[in-house]
């Protein structure tokens, strides 16, 4: 199948053995410096890194193909429509009618675009790496109660698991002659209607089975649960936190105080 | 009499990433009203295979061609008027507000008239008994009346070819036996029949030929019951031929015969050697 099914990609490198919470405050962290500035060259930066984080953790292509193949194509409708609808300042390369495209505008699309594609990636460095009970695990010691950290790991399990059925739905609309990419875009839209009732309608019916499954198997049982395996904060965890928590403030200072990031270029 | 295959594939591989194929080197012809049964492992390309019948996969390499016209460059949409594919889980075709509403979709998209539409859906409505359930959401009916809606979704269609991927899984002995006299009577009527299935009874009763397929190559492709006879080929696909062919195999000595595929057979092969006896 051309699918991933499983976002957790089963391994033993160090970003694997990094405590679950260590990951979680890196993309909050993370994900607030990338939301607060707006430079190219920043989001470029965080795309690379977040890159070389997964390698070296031994994440395959295969999985860092999957979130290009994802993110792509949103990154670069959002660069385009950017540059089309705001006018940039600046000398314009090109001035037509409303469209006034500039060097400004230009960067700022782009940037935008890679903010979408490096937070993406942050978020499966976490993903890739981190077993679901190890999620839940991470999420219930920050304080989450348990029946949220389950509710929030099983809806990422999903995501692929419904990327799979929406193929096989458009597979099976297809089938009965649905044209999705013929005529105007408001036409292909309203072809994907068929699409998205079969996708709800089976999305609340896994929902509800999984829901019954959940309380047959006894959940909900016992208030205070306990861990097979209790998760361990070792003093490398300890020191890269340490890392993480001073480089977000260095950077946070910079950024408020002396307007790092701030314009695109 | 020469009959015209109505699908053909020569050579044809799929992969559905780079790696080792689904499909490895598939040659078959498919005669027209044919009656197939596909049967293989979970894995082995059943339904790689039936999925390039109506284009919803294009060969890596190699051809496949349906009523002589090659399907690698033909929308699924124009195929569909052809190959009518009934998918595995009915949930996944399922969105209409009416079972009406369900029916059309497929009829509709070909361009029909209304009046054409409303006639093929009222035939198909009637043919599948679900005259009762019309103005009903299908979505809220049974498992057997929402696999019952959606074969007769395709059907409307009439398309020439019809492919049904597991029609009874999950359905009960009643529900089965009613959907399989449906499709049995559709191939009666003229339909080639592709029937997709782990129920090596259901295929032994009705199919009249079979193709067995491994880890995406051909094993086996001749009449049903040339098929159920070889016992050790069938092994290598971890496939157990019907119990009722294995009885009569294993009292070949006794003057059974060992083509024997179904109860009705093996009653009438017995009574036969009774009487002969007598």
């Amino acid at each position: 199948m051309s699918l991933l099914y499983d976002l957790y990609q089963p391994g033993d490198s160090w970003l694997h053995r990094l405590d679950p919470r260590v990951k979680f405050i890196f993309v909050l962290c993370a994900s607030l410096l990338l939301l607060l500035m707006r430079s190219l060259w920043v989001m470029l930066i965080a795309l690379v890194g977040a890159q070389l984080i997964l390698l070296s953790g031994g994440i395959s292509w295969r999985r860092i193909g999957w979130v290009w193949r994802m993110t792509l194509p949103t990154m670069v409708l959002i660069a385009v429509l950017w540059v089309i609808f705001y006018p940039g300042e600046g000398q314009a390369l090109l001035s037509w009618r409303f469209l006034r495209i500039t060097p400004y505008n230009i960067a700022e699309g782009l940037a935008v675009a890679l903010r979408i594609g490096a937070l993406a990636f942050i978020l499966f460095i976490w993903l890739f790496s981190t077993s679901q009970s190890a999620l839940i695990r991470g999420l219930v010691a920050l304080g989450l109660p348990y029946t949220w950290g389950l509710t929030l790991a099983m809806a990422l399990r999903y995501l692929p698991t419904m990327a799979g059925i929406f193929q096989l739905i458009s597979d099976a609309q297809r089938a009965r002659a649905l044209e999705l990419d013929q005529g105007n875009p408001l036409r292909r839209a309203r072809a994907h209607l068929p699409i998205v009732v079969a996708m709800l309608i089976t999305a609340l019916r896994t929902a509800q089975n999984l829901s019954l499954a959940l309380a047959s198997r006894a959940f909900g049982a016992q208030r205070k649960r306990t861990h097979l395996h209790p998760l361990h904060f070792r003093p490398l965890d300890g020191l890269l936190l340490a890392g993480i928590l001073l480089a977000t403030a260095a950077l946070l200072w910079a950024r408020l105080a002396l307007g790092l990031g701030q314009e695109p270029l | 009499m020469n009959i015209q295959p109505c699908i053909r594939t020569e050579g044809l591989i799929y992969r559905y990433e780079p790696g080792y194929p689904a499909l490895n080197g598939i040659d078959l012809e498919i005669p027209e009203h044919a009656y197939l049964g596909i049967i293989g492992q979970n894995g082995s390309g059943k339904t790689t295979l039936v999925k390039h019948f109506n284009g919803l996969l294009k060969p890596t390499a190699g051809e496949v061609w349906v009523y002589g016209r090659a399907t690698s460059s033909r929308p699924v949409s124009e195929l569909a008027r052809t190959v009518g594919y009934v998918f595995q889980n009915p949930d996944h075709q399922i969105f209409g507000a009416t079972t009406r509403e369900e029916i059309s979709f497929g009829p509709r998209n070909l361009g029909l008239s209304e009046a054409e539409v409303e006639e093929r859906t009222e035939e198909a409505l009637a043919a599948f008994d679900l005259e009762a359930y019309a103005e009903l959401p299908p979505a809220v009916l049974g498992f057997g009346l929402r696999r019952k809606v959606s074969v007769a979704a395709v059907y409307a269609m009439r398309p020439p070819i019809l492919i049904l991927d597991e029609p009874t899984s999950g359905l009960d002995w009643r529900s089965a036996r009613e959907l399989m006299a449906l499709v049995d009577r559709l191939h009666a009527q003229g339909h080639t029949i592709i029937l997709i299935s782990h129920d090596m009874r259901l295929i032994a009763q009705h199919t009249q030929q079979t193709l067995v397929l491994q880890e995406g190559r051909v094993l086996l492709y001749g009449s049903t019951r040339e098929v159920f006879q070889q016992h050790e080929v069938l092994q290598q696909a971890q496939i157990t031929p019907p119990q009722i062919n294995q009885l009569a195999s294993r009292l070949a000595d006794c003057g059974l015969p060992q083509d024997v595929l179904t109860v009705a057979e093996f009653c009438q092969a017995y009574n036969r050697l009774k009487e002969a006896r007598e």
